[in-house]
C-alpha cells in the first residue's frame, strides 16, 4: 500500500479519481503524488480503495454537512473514520456546505420535528449569517476532537444569493478561521472565480482578504457559462485565470496539496495539454 | 463588501424574522429534492403561501433555485457523457444544456425514487425526454437532434444482437442476399462527420448550415472489430438494402427495384451492387447455384 508522506514537505501534486484515474496512472507514471479520492465513492464500491496499492490516497468528504443545522448520521461519521484510518489521509477534505436539512414546513417547529429531514445529492452553500457561523462552529468542533487528522474546509461555489445572508464567504471563512484556531482551508480557485463572477466582486482582490495562509490544498479545475450564470465543470480543464489565481495565492499560501478536478469525464484527456498544466503548478508551487 | 446582498436576498422587517438559517435551508433543500416543488412556486407567483414558508420562497431566487437544480441534475448525468458526447456538447454549444436539464430535472427525479438508475434506463429516459423537449421548426434543436439520432443509433448497434458474417457464396441472380452484422438506415439533417467537426472545434451549432435534404446514412457494427461505422448512401442503395429480407434472391429484388422505381432494372448488374456490401461484411449470399468449377464467379 502507497501511503501520503505526513512529514512530506514539497507541495503533492494530485489529481481527483475518475473513470480512467488507473490509465492516467500507467501512461504518466511518476506524475502524480495521490490521488483524492471521495468517501462517499470508497462507501459505495470499497474495491475502488484497491488503487492505492499504486498511489497514496487523500480522502475528500461531502456528507458531514458542517455548514447545514441538521447533523449526519452517526454511521457516516463512523464509516468516515474507516476510511481515514484505511487510507491514512494526512488530512480529511470537507466542503462548507450542507447536504441534509430540515423539512420544509409546516411552520410549527413541533410537528416539523416528526419530519425526516432532507437529504440531498449535492452541496449548497449555507446561508452566510451569524446563526450560520455559530453552527458551523459548533459543527466543527466534536468532528475536530474526533478524527486525528486536521479537517479542512472547502469554499462552495455560490449560484445564487442565499435569503438572510448577512455577509460574504470571504468574511464568513476570516470569521471562521479567526474563531477556530485548528480550522485550515481547502481552498476551490474554480469556486472562487465562480462566486465573483456570479456575485459580481473582484476575484484578484477578494483573494488578498482570504486567510491564505491557513491553506492547506488548492482545487483547480474548468468551468463554464450557461444561461448567465458560471458553473463548475471539472470535464474542461482549468481556464487561464485560475491559474493566475493561483499563482497569486501562493505569494502567501504555502499549500500541501494541489489537486486538479478532471473527473467528470469518462475518458482519458489529451495528455499534453494535462503534462503541461502539471508542469505548470509544479512549477509555481517549486517542486 | 456587499457581494451577499441581491435582489431576492434583500428583505427586512418582518420577513427577515422567517429567514432563519435552518428554515432558509430547508426550503432550498425542498426545492432541490423536489424540483418540482420550485415550478409549483414559480407558478404560484413566486410565493409559497401563507407564512413563515411563504415569506421564504418570497426571498429565494426561484429561476436561480431551478438553474441549480438543473446544473445538479446534469452532473447526475455524467455517466452519458461517454454515450452522447456529442449531444451534450451541442447543448452546451447552444447555451441550452442548463435549460433542458432545469425541465429534465422533476422528470429525473420522479424516475430516481426506485432507486438508483442503471445506463441504460438513464439514457433511455434522458433520450425521450430531450426528443420531445427540442421544437421541431428550430434549425439549432434540429442540429442537437441529429447529433442525439446519430448517437443512439451508434449506441444502439453497439449492443444489437447481429448475425456474424461468413464469407459469401457467388453474387448470382438466383443468389439470396442475406444482412449479417447489425446495421440501421437513418436519414439525418447533417452528416455525422460535419456536424462532429464543428462541434467539437468549439464551432457554434448555430453556424451548421441545415440541409433540406440530408444525407441517408447506412450504419452497421464490423463483427470483428465490433465498432460502429457509418457512410452515405444514396437513397437506392438504401431503398435496396431495405428489401433485403433474407428469402428474396436477386432476382427478386431486382423485379421490386424495377416497380419501384419505374426503370429497369438487371439482375446481373444488381448482383456486382450488392457485392460491394460484401466487401463491407454487410451482407452475405446464400443459396446460391454452385458455379460449375472453372467458371468465373460474377461480379
Amino acid at each position: 500500500m502507497e501511503y501520503f508522506d505526513p512529514d512530506r514537505t514539497e507541495t503533492a501534486v494530485g489529481m481527483a479519481h475518475s473513470p480512467y484515474v488507473s490509465e492516467l496512472l500507467e501512461r504518466l507514471p511518476g506524475a502524480l503524488d495521490y490521488v483524492e479520492i471521495p468517501f462517499e465513492q470508497l462507501r459505495h464500491a470499497p474495491d475502488t480503495a484497491d488503487i492505492q496499492q499504486r498511489i497514496p490516497l487523500v480522502l475528500h468528504c461531502a456528507s458531514m454537512s458542517v455548514g447545514g443545522f441538521v447533523p449526519p448520521e452517526e454511521s457516516t461519521l463512523a464509516a468516515v473514520e474507516h476510511w481515514r484510518q484505511r487510507t491514512r489521509t494526512p488530512w480529511i477534505g470537507e466542503h462548507l456546505a450542507y447536504i441534509r436539512a430540515e423539512a420544509a414546513g409546516p411552520d410549527d417547529a413541533d410537528r416539523r420535528e416528526d419530519a425526516d429531514p432532507t437529504s440531498l445529492t449535492y452541496t449548497v452553500c449555507p446561508q452566510l449569517s451569524e446563526q450560520s457561523l455559530e453552527q458551523v462552529l459548533d459543527n466543527l468542533k466534536p468532528l475536530q476532537d474526533r478524527y486525528p487528522v486536521p479537517i479542512i474546509l472547502e469554499n462552495p461555489p455560490q449560484y445564487f444569493p442565499v435569503p438572510g445572508s448577512t455577509m460574504s464567504l470571504v468574511e464568513f471563512t476570516r470569521r471562521l478561521c479567526d474563531r477556530n484556531d485548528r480550522l485550515d482551508l481547502l481552498l476551490d480557485l474554480t469556486h472562487f472565480l465562480i462566486s465573483a463572477i456570479n456575485l459580481g466582486f473582484d476575484a484578484a482582490r477578494e483573494l488578498e482578504r482570504l486567510p491564505l495562509e491557513r491553506v492547506v490544498e488548492f482545487h483547480l479545475s474548468g468551468l463554464k457559462t450557461q444561461s448567465g450564470t458560471a458553473w463548475d465543470d471539472h470535464a474542461r480543464p482549468a481556464p487561464e485565470p485560475v491559474f493566475e489565481l493561483l499563482s497569486r495565492a501562493l505569494r502567501r499560501a504555502r499549500p500541501r496539496a494541489v489537486t486538479f478536478e478532471y473527473n467528470w469525464a469518462p475518458d482519458l484527456p489529451e495528455l499534453g495539454p494535462l503534462q503541461q498544466q502539471l508542469r505548470r503548478v509544479r512549477d509555481l508551487v517549486g517542486t | 463588501m456587499s457581494e451577499h446582498s441581491g435582489r431576492a436576498a434583500d428583505t427586512s422587517g418582518a420577513a427577515a424574522e422567517a429567514l432563519t438559517g435552518p428554515r432558509v435551508h430547508a426550503y432550498i433543500a425542498a426545492g432541490l429534492a423536489d424540483p418540482g416543488l420550485i415550478d409549483t412556486w414559480t407558478a404560484a407567483g413566486g410565493s409559497g403561501g401563507t407564512g413563515r414558508g411563504g415569506a421564504i420562497v418570497d426571498a429565494i431566487d426561484l429561476a436561480a433555485l431551478r438553474r441549480f437544480a438543473g446544473f445538479v441534475t446534469m452532473v447526475r448525468q455524467n455517466p452519458l457523457r461517454r454515450v452522447l458526447p456529442l449531444t451534450l456538447r451541442a447543448l452546451a454549444e447552444a447555451d441550452l444544456e442548463i435549460e433542458v436539464f432545469a425541465d429534465y430535472a422533476p422528470h429525473f427525479t420522479r424516475l430516481s425514487r426506485g432507486g438508483g438508475l442503471d445506463l441504460r434506463r438513464r439514457l433511455t429516459a434522458f433520450a425521450g425526454f430531450l426528443d420531445g423537449w427540442l421544437a421541431p421548426d428550430d434549425p439549432v434543436h434540429a442540429v442537437i437532434r441529429d447529433a442525439l439520432g446519430h448517437e443512439l443509433t451508434v449506441e444502439r448497434l453497439r449492443h444489437a444482437e447481429g448475425r456474424p458474417f461468413t464469407a459469401p457464396a457467388a453474387a448470382h441472380p438466383e443468389a439470396v442476399p442475406r444482412l449479417t452484422g447489425a446495421q440501421a438506415l437513418r436519414t439525418a439533417r447533417h452528416h455525422p462527420r460535419t456536424l462532429g467537426e464543428s462541434i467539437e472545434s468549439g464551432g457554434s451549432v448555430t453556424g451548421v448550415h441545415p440541409h433540406r435534404d440530408g444525407p441517408t446514412l447506412l450504419y452497421w457494427r464490423d463483427e470483428t472489430t465490433r465498432r460502429v461505422l457509418v457512410t452515405e448512401v444514396t437513397p437506392l442503395a438504401a431503398h435496396l438494402l431495405s428489401l433485403v429480407d433474407g428469402h428474396a434472391t436477386v432476382e427478386d429484388l431486382a423485379r421490386r427495384l424495377a416497380a419501384a422505381t419505374g426503370e429497369p432494372c438487371d439482375a446481373g448488374r444488381l448482383s456486382v451492387a450488392l457485392q460491394e456490401f460484401t466487401d463491407l461484411h454487410l451482407l452475405t449470399f446464400a443459396g446460391a447455384v454452385p458455379s460449375p468449377i472453372g467458371e468465373p464467379r460474377c461480379g
